[in-house]
């Protein structure tokens, strides 16, 4: 997207390729102009960058995180309830032909092969996704992560109490498809771009849903959006709406005079973040993310709009 | 490598010309490599030192005991014990150790007993490059050839060993213990080798010859003379690929699984102090999770100092000191 704005407005955004964690943490100790992550700031993030003055958060694109496997044989999707995903992810079940699967896979051979957990090393944003979702349908999930403390089941870095560990998409890509019968969560973009087998999840509704820009959208279409912009699309009430989705937000100071150098460079960023939130929205769609809604892109204009120099609002 | 079985001579010193020209040059020469040397020591010293200072909230928490023992890491939680990298780290040592020190023992026997004089220095080389193979190299390998190769035997060892040792237990996900030690004990092969040929070679050929004159045959050899007399290098030579393997980092963040429990069996995925910095580092957001980490760092600091500090008491045990450093 940023190339994409390079071509178009000849301004040159560099944008490195770190997991949500290392982002926010940057952009905390202000050695980038704005940070991108899948997890809104929580309020000990703001704490931390309190020294220069509030953040604005601007949501930019929707995703999801899908339930990517390595089964030989299987013609369809394989179908997952919330008690089954937290299941695998607990330990508690442990095979392919467990009884909780073939319950909700009924006529498909499941075979005997071991369940291999692959989960991230790395904090993650995608990692805040799914553990936030397992947070909110599953009750079992909070109480073996997190200790019954729903703020610890849920986050970038959380306690696993299985599997193993790898580091990006690419890297737990790569451990489900090295061992026959892994499974892990991981973007739904990349698992489409890169052709792996993902699983149907039933939503709150009861409805098993397909991973797609359709009920992406579904899930993240809401009549209103909080005024601070921070909002959870996980275990969606809508009918058709995929239950493991989430938002990208772009994120940057509200008083930029604070931590840049140049106005100049100020209104280069705003400008981007414009261009984003508008025209950058017809990158989404071919890139398998989620296209922002009318009513948020007019919310996020007045997030942009609150972005100033000093005092002064940065753009008309 | 030039393999020869002859002391050599040491070249004599002209003194002659150092006298006429004075001692100026001389003082010049010393004083630099005195202020290099002694800059490399307070490095060194600084590193521990920042190091330990960084991760004093850590140890105040927890106890230096108490980190080093405690068997959980929890970031979410604030918890943080370093038990089971420190285990990680010695188990994947230990299995490149037993599957690298005899494969070495008999590379460098065979180049400097029984190969034709032709073939030992290609031979040498070919082993000392895969030294010079990156280490990044060596985990895409284990990852992409390694681990799948290896499936059919671990799952075999769990299914049959492994049903009465637990420690030896399925499940085999392939990532584990057992791949990174595989992959470390490649990757130490070429420096044992190479210090053990060294050692070997300078065998007095005195006794090489003499047994060979009682119609001994290459065996005997080895098993009376060189083996023997070379004992301390190898132990030297062990001490040195542990140290090695000890802090090897992406290789094995890339095979072991990274898992911050600790795993019942060799084909657990898991952790080592090396590769949970390298991991986790980067996104290490939570209370004290930074800290924590340079803890670790320190601790492994302080284990990789001990073995090489043993490897060079080892051999100067054994020498007398007379030579120093590797």
């Amino acid at each position: 997207m940023a190339g994409d704005y390079n071509t178009k407005c000849g301004v040159q955004v560099n944008y490195q390729s770190v997991g949500s964690g290392a982002g926010v943490k940057d952009w905390q100790q202000n050695t980038v102009d704005f940070g991108a992550s899948d997890a809104f700031l929580s309020d000990s993030d703001m704490a931390a960058a309190a020294a220069n003055g509030a953040p604005v958060e601007v949501p930019t694109t929707f995703g999801a995180v899908v339930i990517a496997y390595n089964l030989t044989g299987l013609s369809a999707p394989l179908k997952m309830t919330p008690d089954i995903i937290a299941g695998i992810f607990l330990g508690k079940i442990s095979t392919w032909n467990d009884a909780a699967l073939a319950a909700a896979n009924p006529g498909v051979n499941l075979p005997t092969t071991a369940i291999s957990v692959v989960h991230r090393s790395d904090g993650s944003g995608t990692t805040s996704i799914f553990t936030n979702y397992l947070t909110a349908a599953s009750p079992a999930w909070v109480t073996t992560v997190g200790l019954g403390d729903p703020t610890k089941s849920a986050g970038k870095t959380v306690t696993w109490p299985v599997g193993q560990g790898a580091s990006g998409n690419e890297g737990v890509t790569q451990g489900i498809k090295g061992t026959d019968g892994g499974v892990g969560y991981i973007d739904v973009a990349y698992a489409i771009q890169n052709q792996i087998p993902f699983a149907d999840v039933q939503n709150k509704s009861g409805n098993s849903i397909t991973p797609s820009l359709a009920s992406i959208a579904a899930a993240a279409n809401l009549p209103s959006y909080p005024p601070d912009l921070r909002f959870n699309l996980v275990n969606t009430a809508a009918p058709q709406g995929y239950p493991i989705a989430g938002t990208t937000w772009i994120i940057v100071y509200k008083d930029l005079s604070k931590v840049m150098k140049s106005q100049d460079r100020a209104n280069a960023l705003v400008d981007f973040i414009w261009w984003a939130i508008h025209e950058g929205q017809a990158d989404s769609a071919p890139l398998d993310y989620g296209a922002l809604p009318a009513n948020l892109v007019a919310q996020d204009e007045g997030a942009v709009k609150s972005i100033n120099w000093a005092g002064t609002p940065l753009l008309p | 490598m030039t393999q020869s079985a002859e002391v050599p001579e040491p070249p004599r010193l002209d003194l002659g010309g150092l006298r006429r020209r004075g001692w100026t040059g001389d003082l010049t020469f010393r004083a630099i490599l005195s202020t290099l040397t002694l800059g490399i020591t307070v490095v060194l010293g600084v590193m521990m030192v920042e190091s330990f200072i960084s991760a004093s909230p850590v140890y105040q928490k927890f106890g230096i005991i108490g980190f080093i023992t405690g068997s959980t890491w929890a970031p979410s939680f604030t918890v943080y014990g370093a038990w089971a990298f420190i285990y990680g780290t010695f188990l994947t040592s230990l299995i490149a150790l037993v599957i690298a020190v005899p494969v070495s023992v008999l590379i460098a026997l065979l180049l400097t007993e029984l190969a034709p004089a032709r073939l030992r220095a290609p031979l040498g080389i070919a082993v000392d490059l895969l030294a010079a193979v990156p280490s990044v190299v060596y985990g895409l390998w284990g990852l992409l050839v390694l681990v799948p190769a290896m499936r059919p035997l671990e799952q075999a060892i769990a299914g049959t060993l492994g049903r009465v040792v637990p420690f030896f237990g399925p499940p085999t996900p392939g990532s584990s213990y057992f791949a990174a030690g595989v992959i470390l004990a490649v990757m130490i092969v070429p420096i044992v080798s190479a210090v053990t040929r060294e050692v070997f070679a300078s065998t007095p050929r005195l006794q090489r010859e003499a047994v060979l004159a009682l119609g001994g045959t290459r065996w005997d050899v080895a098993r009376t003379v060189t083996l023997p007399i070379g004992r301390a290098g190898l132990l030297a030579a062990v001490v040195l690929g542990l140290g090695r393997a000890m802090g090897e980092t992406i290789a094995v963040t890339m095979v072991i699984g990274n898992s911050d429990n600790i795993g019942k069996s060799i084909f657990s995925p898991g952790f080592t102090l090396a590769s949970v910095i390298a991991n986790e580092f980067n996104e290490a957001t939570e209370t004290l999770h930074p800290e924590a980490l340079i803890a670790l760092g320190t601790v492994l600091l302080v284990m990789s100092v001990l073995v090489n500090g043993a490897a060079i008491a080892i051999r100067n045990r054994f020498t007398g000191g007379s030579r120093s450093g590797f």
